[in-house]
């Protein structure tokens, strides 16, 4: 019990990170930090396609990760 | 400006009833007269162009449907509460945690928003860093709310007073003082849309009034009293602000306004010189600075009441032992404010404040016909003239100006509602099953993580030139991800129930 418990809580905090660093990837690539979206040619039409992915997925693995930390 | 009595009455419900016409007709006014009208009125006129104050216009018309509704539903449910106790009563269930929960995120977003409009009030005059500020301001009032606020009574009223006579001052002088060219004309840039765009982003500087009916536990004979008060308030704000929008643009022009961070201070200096400047960012400060702390009162407030119909952890009922708040609620509300703040950024927080209280106006005007149903015989000492019309059009204007809402903002409250129907249903549906369903969810990202890998690899995916230097990176960090969200989809579908 106590390994799965460790186990929970290191999938947890990865996969949490994982959705933190998709949230912080949006953010930086809506505010063109780096050039960033010429770089990866994202175009104007296909941005808010993108932001609203990268959010969702953030979104959700955030929670599953918390989910997985606080079992 | 006074929002704190919305917040105040959440856990009172026997209060002496002490107002009458002129306080209640106070409390709506200053209710609404925030930091907005201070610092978004440049933007507004750079949409709407002079016809910005037709778009003022339509905004207290707007906002006077749903206030009938108001003044209904305050007096038909004596219960303290506003909005949330409404739902409560008429649907009860999701509907009013929706209504708290959007009446406890457009309180934060409000909040935010007087936070960074008052940053920018002051960096007319002193150059500050304006998140920081709006930050520190967030701060200072949750340690105040923390610590704990009295009721103003007068001396909120007085507050008002000088308020509104600044106000006054500033359309004096306008009238006296400024340029007496010809008739001001009319101008609408980019057409009939952009007065509606503008009506959507401004609609904020009438958000407030909506505290009378809240209030109403406090107010002498409401079923008179509280209608009155309502149309009363409606009437000088909208008198108030067209007049103020004729004043500034009759002296500077609506493309100047738009450049200008702080306008109504830039045109308080243009009319009556550095005197004048100093008056209006005086007035600004005194309604934003009101406004912070009264929001965040607020907010706490409904964090704390969904937290007592067990909707929010119970850790946020905990009172604090010296002081008597509810100190968890406040912190906690008061994080999300502060990283709103952050941004710095008026437009988007505006738009976000507009956004959840014309959530809560469209639910406000269904609880109001879904009343009328439900209950019928209900004592209503005030009744919404021309029912069914008023709520009907209350709840379809707000729904249109919820259409000219910058996207970004519907997509964050596309993302709200989720939330909030993820957290209502971890409420009702059980713990359990929203585990098992994010492990499901877990899994599919896992698949498309591990196709993605595989398109990469075989170069059936062409990545853009920086990135194909990466490309084995990219692929073996693909497949960890998908690993770790294998591994979290099996460990929360097998959770104990």
């Amino acid at each position: 019990m106590r390994v799965r418990k460790t186990i929970s809580r290191i999938v947890g905090v990865v996969q949490g990170a994982i959705g933190a660093l998709a949230i912080i990837f949006a953010y930086v690539l809506y505010h063109n930090f780096f050039n960033l979206q010429d770089m990866l040619n994202v175009t104007a039409g296909n941005l808010l396609l993108y932001i609203l992915f990268l959010l969702i997925f953030g979104l959700l693995s955030m929670i599953s990760g918390l989910f997985l930390v606080y079992e | 400006m006074s929002r704190q009595r919305k917040g105040s009455l959440m856990d009172k419900t026997s209060l002496k009833r002490e107002l009458g016409l002129l306080h209640a007709t106070m409390l709506g006014i200053g209710g609404a007269i925030s930091a907005g009208v201070f610092v978004m009125l440049g933007h507004a006129a750079s949409l709407a162009g002079t016809a910005i104050i037709f778009a003022l216009l339509l905004c207290g018309i707007i906002n006077l449907f749903t206030m009938c509704s108001y003044a209904e539903l305050g007096t038909a449910i004596p219960v303290a509460g506003g909005e949330y106790t409404f739902a409560k009563v008429a649907f009860g269930g999701f509907v009013a945690f929706i209504t708290g929960w959007f009446e406890w995120i457009s309180n934060m977003f409000y909040a935010a928003l007087c936070s960074v409009g008052s940053a920018y009030i002051i960096s007319y005059f002193i150059p500050v860093n304006v998140p920081l500020t709006a930050v520190f301001m967030v701060i200072i009032f949750t340690a105040v709310n923390i610590r704990g606020v009295k009721e103003a009574g007068t001396t909120e009223v007085v507050m008002i007073v000088a308020l509104l006579a600044m106000l006054v001052i500033y359309i004096l002088g306008g009238f006296l003082y400024g340029p007496r060219t010809d008739a001001l004309q009319i101008s609408m840039p980019r057409g009939a849309w952009g007065v509606i765009q503008a009506t959507a982003y401004i609609f904020v500087v009438y958000l407030g009034a909506e505290a009378i009916a809240v209030a109403q536990a406090e107010i002498k004979s409401p079923g008179k009293t509280i209608p009155r008060a309502i149309m009363l308030s409606a009437v000088v704000l909208i008198v108030v602000y067209t007049v103020i929008a004729y004043v500034t643009l009759r002296t500077i022009s609506p493309e100047i306004l738009g450049e200008k961070a702080a306008p109504l201070s830039f045109a308080a200096e243009q009319i009556m010189g550095s005197l004048g400047a100093v008056l209006i960012t005086i007035a600004g400060m005194i309604a934003a600075l009101s406004s912070i702390n009264t929001s965040i009162m607020a907010q706490s407030r409904v964090a704390y009441a969904l937290s007592r119909d067990g909707y929010f952890p119970k850790g946020l009922l905990k009172i604090h032992e010296r002081f008597g708040t509810p100190h968890l609620a406040v912190i906690v509300s008061s994080i999300f404010t502060g990283a709103l703040a952050a941004t710095g950024v008026v437009d988007f927080v505006g738009y976000a404040t507009d956004f959840g209280f014309i959530v809560g106006f469209s639910l406000v005007n269904l609880s109001l016909i879904r009343l009328r149903r439900k209950k019928p015989h209900l004592e209503r000492p005030f009744k919404a003239p021309l029912y069914p019309f008023t709520p009907i059009a209350g709840l379809l204007t707000s729904l249109m100006l919820l259409a000219f809402i910058d996207v970004g903002v519907l997509t964050l409250g596309a993302e709200l509602t989720i939330l909030a129907l993820l957290a209502y249903h971890i409420r009702m549906v059980g713990y359990y099953r929203i585990r098992v369903a994010f492990g499901g969810i877990s899994l599919g990202i896992s698949g498309f993580t591990l196709l993605l890998a595989f398109l990469i690899q075989t170069g059936l995916i062409a990545l853009p030139s920086v990135l194909s230097q990466w490309a084995t990176i990219l692929f073996y960090g693909l497949v960890f991800a998908s690993a770790i969200y294998v591994l979290a989809g099996v460990l929360n579908i097998t959770a104990k129930a």
